[in-house]
């Protein structure tokens, strides 16, 4: 007798990552042989690794090519070409030096001159001015959110714990798959639950814990999906909360967990 | 430097600096790495122009931190780990942006024998859709770092899980994770072109 296509979803991490025991790939590989569906899962993923090692290799060979600036006739027009015309003249006056296409086979000449250059001195240093030209970059609050009583926390809060962040949107299937995963493993005391509603969805109904978003991007998690966090606030696993991977992914957040706190924290 | 000394600091295996041991030749050394961190930096960079630049600056900064190269790892690791680290803030780097002002230079190409690159071929055996390799380097380009830097350098040549986890310095089982998940957001949004769903 053969596993189930469930006990198969629950290992495809550890197949894909060749994690599995022996017996355990031997058992999966002799349901995948009977099941069409776990079969197209399995090469759907050989297939995204084929494409991403393609896409790799086009990448190194396009970084790889040697590329020279090219140089354009320039054809000034009025103050803010005279302006640019003035400040290209004035690179290509530094001579041949500035611009070296060879500059990687005199790397060494390269860092003894680098090296003999003094440190600077972070007090004094002069802080750049931004590019006027280019947008500024807004700062990204990754995560903060607010209580009901309305007290915000970031992720220190949560630090030491593995938090199940879900951002539950219109979905109700999805929303009821959360709470029963919150009912199923909220007394494990290394496990810290959290949803927060998408934009315009109202969760007043719910028993698990829920605080609302304070303008940050909730550590990239996009409505529908969860983010399993690390007792040191890094993103250990995602996933999306409406297709049933939400369990083995806490599962895997709760290894993680007494792999750090093996005695309790 | 002797020749044994220089072997052992190249080996991939592992060196740690003892007493007496003879100073590195780091010269020598990023030679040697050279390809495996521009390889690095391919996978850590979001613009593959940069590559060049953050495998330079990384190794500039390496030769300037010699000293507090404990040995705890293989040389190439620690180096690696420079090369990621510059990677992620490269793109915030005044100098670069002020280079794509003044030069111009992302605008075009012009192979070293002058012949102008209009566009890279998609894939010289032809047997992949260059729209769904672009589409493959849209979906790449939209993962979050955490999770595109672990999968690029998985097609790092030679480079493993171990590896991997003692560059980006994170457990073994966190990057495998993240491997698994980056490639599951990459299945879903190419599932309309893969192969697999054609077939079926």
């Amino acid at each position: 007798m053969t596993k189930s296509c469930q006990w198969v979803e629950s290992r495809l991490e550890a197949y894909v990552s060749d994690s599995l025991t022996p017996a355990e790939r031997g058992e999966l590989d002799r349901h995948a042989s009977d099941c069409a569906a776990c079969r197209s899962e399995l090469a759907a993923f050989a297939e995204v690794d084929a494409l991403v090692a393609e896409h790799f290799r086009r990448r190194l060979r396009s970084a790889s090519r040697p590329v020279r600036p090219m140089v354009r006739p320039l054809r000034p027009v009025g103050v803010a070409g005279a302006s640019l015309a003035a400040v290209w003249i004035g690179f290509a006056a530094l001579g041949p030096d500035a611009v070296d296409p060879d500059a990687a086979d005199k790397f060494p000449a390269a860092l003894e001159a680098e090296r003999a250059k003094p440190d600077p001195d972070p007090e004094l240093a002069i802080p750049l001015a931004e590019d006027p030209l280019q947008p500024q970059p807004t700062p990204v609050v990754r995560f903060r959110v607010q209580d009901a009583a309305g007290y915000v926390h970031t992720l220190e809060d949560f630090s030491g714990s593995v938090l199940v962040l879900g951002v539950v949107d219109g979905n109700a299937a999805a929303a009821a798959d959360f709470e029963a995963s919150y009912a199923r493993y909220t007394s494990e005391s290394g496990l810290r639950f959290l949803a927060v509603p998408a934009d315009g969805v109202d969760l007043g109904a719910s028993r698990f814990p829920t605080m609302a978003n304070r303008a940050s991007t909730l550590m990239e998690t996009d409505p529908g999906e969860f983010t399993i966090i690390s007792p040191e606030g890094e993103v250990h696993a995602r996933g999306s909360l409406d297709n049933g991977e939400l369990p083995a992914a806490i599962d895997s957040g709760l290894r993680l967990w007494r792999d750090r706190f093996p005695s309790g924290p | 430097m002797n020749p044994s000394a220089t072997e052992s600091v190249l080996n991939k295996s592992g060196w740690a600096p003892r007493a007496g041991d003879a100073p590195i030749d780091f010269d020598l050394a990023a030679r040697e790495h050279r390809p495996f961190l521009m390889q690095v930096a391919v996978a850590a960079t979001r613009n593959v122009d940069d590559a060049e630049d953050v495998v330079q600056e990384a190794l500039v900064r390496g030769y300037k931190g010699l000293r507090h190269f404990r040995g705890d790892c293989p040389l190439r690791v620690w180096l690696a780990r420079i090369v990621v680290r510059v990677s992620i803030n490269h793109h915030r780097s005044f100098v670069r942006r002020a280079k794509r002002w003044v030069l111009f230079g992302d605008l075009e190409r012009e192979d070293s024998d002058g012949r102008r690159a209009a566009f890279d071929a998609a894939d010289p055996a032809g047997k992949v859709e260059l729209e769904t390799l672009l589409d493959v380097g849209r979906g790449v380009d939209a993962l979050p770092d955490e999770f595109r830097i672990p999968l690029l350098m998985l097609a790092v040549d030679g480079l493993t899980i171990p590896e991997i986890a003692r560059i980006l310095e994170i457990p073994e089982g966190t990057v495998k994770s993240r491997i698994f998940y980056g490639r599951k957001r990459l299945k879903k949004r190419l599932m309309p072109s893969l192969a697999v769903r054609a077939e079926r």
